[in-house]
């Protein structure tokens, strides 16, 4: 995994795996890779894996059963409504940007499109 | 500890023991393979030969073994949290051993050779001259062997001489008190050693029982030299510490003493960590 | 043990000083880079640490048999056999000698051979996994991966990052940041012989600077 040597490592690791979470790719009740398993494949210390795993546990996303092992909620509605927000957030900030650069929203829904359909 | 210095050195301490056995034991083969058919007066020259290259042998080994543990300080062990009091002790432990067993060994070769050498030849053996035949336990028993232990507690207190040389070079900080205190111990250990020495040999305290070799060889070396110089008739080692002579273990035992009174006062190393 | 905490160490050869005082205090489960350019001192101050070099003014908390060493070149006589290195390990340190075994067998490096018949690489692969195979409270490591192909760089970080989740603390003394960058919990910069605070890598990155740019910065 490659990440940005200027960002927090487990901020970059937590967005990967809310990702992985909104898109279904972890389902609900999904079982998250061990500590040290997800540490040796992104190469980087446990400890910072245990923050990832403690801050989407604040955030309801994932809980410990009493094996410790992690697992993404059952509660697809809650996952759903983080969901939004997330995305919400995101096209926020994009929105904010595209119009920093002087676009409106008709140019950056037709420049998506474009982009959309390329990546078919 | 000191096993573990043992265990972790004995491989380089076997090969030179062994190495140099293997060098005698070629040196007894060649002598004896060219006396062969040779009259009994060339036989007794060629005996004598064999006898002298095995008393070099009982020089050169112990002094190889005193180089090694004055080598011993390998950075390995103060990785490994020895302090320099307990590498000096496993040090000690090995030179002691190692010498003690490679002059048992000689000793054992040098009787084997003389049974060997002479068998059927009593006539040889009684031209050799005796005063050569130093190691050998047929002609001087075998309580003998406890000339093994003596040349090892020599090269001990050899040992135990340059640790305090060393000490009193390295220990002061200004280079004046490190020759002062360099030479006051140069000026002790001759002293003392020869104090023993006098007290050992003087007649009337002087017990039977120490008769290893004549106390002419208690250290320091020096004053045993100046009493047997031109006179090589004599039997004696300059290794060899009266180890059954009374007034010389207490004499040693004081300054074993002394030795450690001063390693306690003066400190080994700058930043020795604590014993664990 | 709590923390790793080293004070004032400071060396001098002859009228030159090498090192002017250096502090380090480590909490247990740190991964602490000490950055510095070659020639500035950090595998002097290392083999203060790893107790090579007893010449020296300071403090250190954990010192001898607690402490695994990794130099840049192993102190064993070359002629001893790779069996015997791991026979001293087990003797004189708590060593795993299976795990060392194991990691052995995923190397071309035989039990039997001497060290001198090692290629270098081979020579600090056996170092690593000795040093690293030591149950011990902190662990140093002197430019790991010089010498060392892709493969066996990798089994470093791989076992480093299983090791970095105990109660221990890893130092290691480099000056190639990007295979460790991700590992380091602190870094530290070794300059003119003082050693710069203690840096927590995850803040530096959350106000928006690479560990390179942070050393870059402090080596002016």
């Amino acid at each position: 995994m490659n990440f940005k040597s200027n960002e927090t490592i487990y901020s970059q690791i937590t967005e990967y795996i809310k990702k992985q979470i909104f898109s279904g790719s972890y389902g609900c009740g999904t079982r998250l890779p061990a500590i040290r398993d997800l540490a040796v494949k992104c190469r980087v210390n446990p400890n910072t894996i245990v923050r990832v795993y403690a801050e989407l546990s604040e955030e309801k996303l994932i809980y410990t059963d009493s094996t410790n092992g992690k697992f993404v909620t059952a509660d697809a509605e809650f996952i759903a409504q983080k969901k939004r927000a997330f995305l919400e957030e995101k096209a926020a900030a994009f929105a904010g940007e595209m119009r920093e650069a002087g676009l409106d929203g008709e140019e950056v829904t037709k420049m998506l499109q474009e982009v959309f359909r390329k990546g078919q | 500890m000191m096993r573990k210095i043992f265990l972790t050195e004995w491989k380089e301490h076997a090969f030179v023991c062994a190495a140099g056995l293997i060098v005698c034991l070629i040196g007894v083969i060649g002598y004896s393979l060219a006396g062969i058919g040779a009259e009994d007066w060339y036989r007794a020259d060629l005996a004598e030969g064999v006898f002298a290259f095995l008393n070099i042998a009982s020089y050169a080994v112990p002094l190889i073994l005193l180089v090694m543990a004055i080598f011993a300080f390998r950075s390995y062990y103060r990785q490994a949290g020895l302090t320099e009091g307990k590498i000096v002790q496993g040090a000690l432990f090995n030179l002691f051993v190692w010498t003690t067993i490679f002059l048992a060994a000689l000793m054992l070769l040098a009787t084997a050779f003389d049974f060997a050498y002479f068998a059927g030849a009593e006539a040889v053996r009684g031209q050799t001259v005796p005063q050569c035949m130093l190691l050998s336990l047929r002609e001087h028993g075998v309580y003998r062997l406890l000339f093994a232990p003596s040349v090892a507690v020599t090269m001990s207190l050899f040992y135990v001489m340059y640790d305090l040389i060393r000490l009193s070079v390295l220990r002061p900080r200004h280079v004046f008190y490190k020759i002062l205190l360099t030479v006051l111990m140069l000026g002790f250990l001759f002293l003392y050693q020869y104090m023993v020495y006098c007290a050992a040999v003087s007649p009337g305290i002087l017990l039977e029982a120490s008769w290893l070799v004549p106390p002419d060889s208690v250290l320091p070396v020096v004053p045993a030299l100046a009493e047997v110089w031109g006179d090589d008739v004599k039997n004696v080692h300059y290794f060899a510490a009266p180890i059954l002579n009374l007034i010389f273990i207490a004499g040693e035992l004081c300054f074993a003493v002394l030795y450690y009174g001063f390693v306690k006062v003066a400190g080994r190393c700058k930043n020795e960590m604590e014993e664990s | 043990m709590k923390e790793y905490k080293i004070s004032g160490i400071e060396k001098r050869y002859g009228k030159k000083e090498v090192l002017c005082g250096a502090d380090l205090c480590a909490e247990a489960g740190s991964f602490v880079g000490i950055l510095g350019l070659n020639g500035t001192g950090k595998t002097t101050l290392l083999n203060i640490l790893g107790n090579v070099d007893r010449n020296f003014t300071g403090e250190i908390s954990v010192r001898g048999k607690d402490v695994a060493y990794m130099r840049t070149r192993m102190a064993f006589p070359e002629w001893r056999k790779v069996k015997e290195l791991l026979d001293f390990y087990g003797r004189f340190y708590k060593f795993d000698r299976k795990k060392a075994e194991r990691m052995l067998e995923n190397t071309s490096i035989r039990k039997n051979a001497r060290l001198r018949a090692l290629s270098a690489g081979m020579q600090r692969q056996i170092n690593f996994i000795c040093n690293f195979c030591v149950d011990s409270q902190v662990l140093l490591l002197d430019e790991p991966l010089t010498n060392l192909d892709l493969v066996f760089r990798g089994v470093i970080v791989d076992s480093l990052i299983e090791r970095a989740m105990e109660e221990r603390v890893i130092v290691v003394a480099t000056h190639e940041i990007k295979e460790f960058e991700n590992l380091f919990t602190h870094v530290t910069v070794l300059k003119d012989g003082l050693l710069g605070p203690l840096t927590d890598v995850e803040e530096l990155r959350g106000r928006g600077m690479s560990v390179e740019e942070f050393y870059g910065g402090s080596l002016q």
